[in-house]
């Protein structure tokens, strides 16, 4: 028989082991027979595994001024448990309701005046590379690609972007930067390369939610 | 089709559908299961494999 839906902080406890051996039987028996409740707990396992994307906050309007007025993404660690419910619980909001407040959500330039953009910044060895991603259409989106550390003017690097249909755009780095505008919301593979040396890959997949490590 | 494997889903125990789910529905590694649920990749494979097998008994019937 299908129990009633799990709380966030039930689904907090599974992933983080510490709910009860018994809950956590009727935990699961739930997730065999509720596919809402199992898909949301294989994103928030994803979101509870990435290091990287935890560091962000859920994008309020609000905060959006900031970015412009520092040029840089509001961080903030993800340390204690409540503040960990508060993400995925915006996060599976924005998921499942496609409201205001999600995770990394894409917006498009008519959310707000100031700044239209989701940064996120990525390491990848030795280079850091910063993708600020606009919301141009209702399926797709324009990305500015940063190489912030590890570039210099001596070497030819590149950015190519295949896609999950394997089509691939590429653009050489110029300053440090280069531009991709009307992508497609589809899994792409990232791949910079160094004097057409491959050096690093990032997959991700980018929807009307946001962009995913994949 | 489909009729028949929700079916044949519903007979096998709740930690094996679960299990089995996450592996073919949401893609998720032998390895990724055993740290969802808290086991090791040997026991996640052998679970699935005697889903699978069940699967198909109810299946051929």
């Amino acid at each position: 028989m299908k129990t009633s839906c799990p709380d966030i902080e039930i689904l907090y406890k599974y992933l983080n082991k510490s709910l009860p051996d018994y809950e956590k039987i009727i935990f699961e028996s739930h997730m065999a027979d509720c596919d809402a409740c199992l898909e949301a707990l294989v994103i928030a396992r994803k979101l509870y595994k990435d290091k990287i994307l935890l560091q962000y906050e859920p994008v309020h309007k609000w905060q959006v001024s900031q970015e412009k007025n520092t040029g840089q993404f509001c961080k903030k660690n993800i340390r204690s448990g409540k503040e960990f419910i508060h993400r995925i619980n915006a996060f599976m909001y924005g998921f499942f309701n496609s409201k205001d407040l999600a995770y990394a959500r894409i917006r498009s330039g008519e959310d707000t005046d100031n700044n239209p953009y989701i940064k996120i910044e990525k390491k990848l060895d030795q280079f850091t590379i910063s993708m600020e991603i606009e919301k141009i259409a209702h399926n797709s989106a324009s990305m500015h690609i940063g190489l912030q550390s590890g570039y210099s003017h001596k070497d030819v690097f590149s950015v190519i972007l295949t896609c999950e249909d394997q089509t691939y755009k590429a653009r050489k780095i110029c300053d440090g930067k280069a531009f991709f505008e009307n992508l497609p919301f589809k899994s792409y593979y990232l791949t910079l390369t160094q004097n057409t040396n491959e050096k690093v890959s990032f997959p991700f997949l980018i929807n009307e939610v946001g962009l995913y490590e994949r | 089709m489909r009729l028949d494997i929700d079916k044949a889903m519903a007979k096998l125990s709740d930690r094996e559908r679960f299990i089995v789910k996450l592996k073919y529905w949401h893609n998720c590694s032998s390895c990724e299961i055993a740290s969802i649920i808290e086991t090791n990749e040997n026991n996640v494979n052998q679970i699935i494999n005697r889903a699978k097998h069940k699967l198909k008994e109810i299946l051929k019937d």
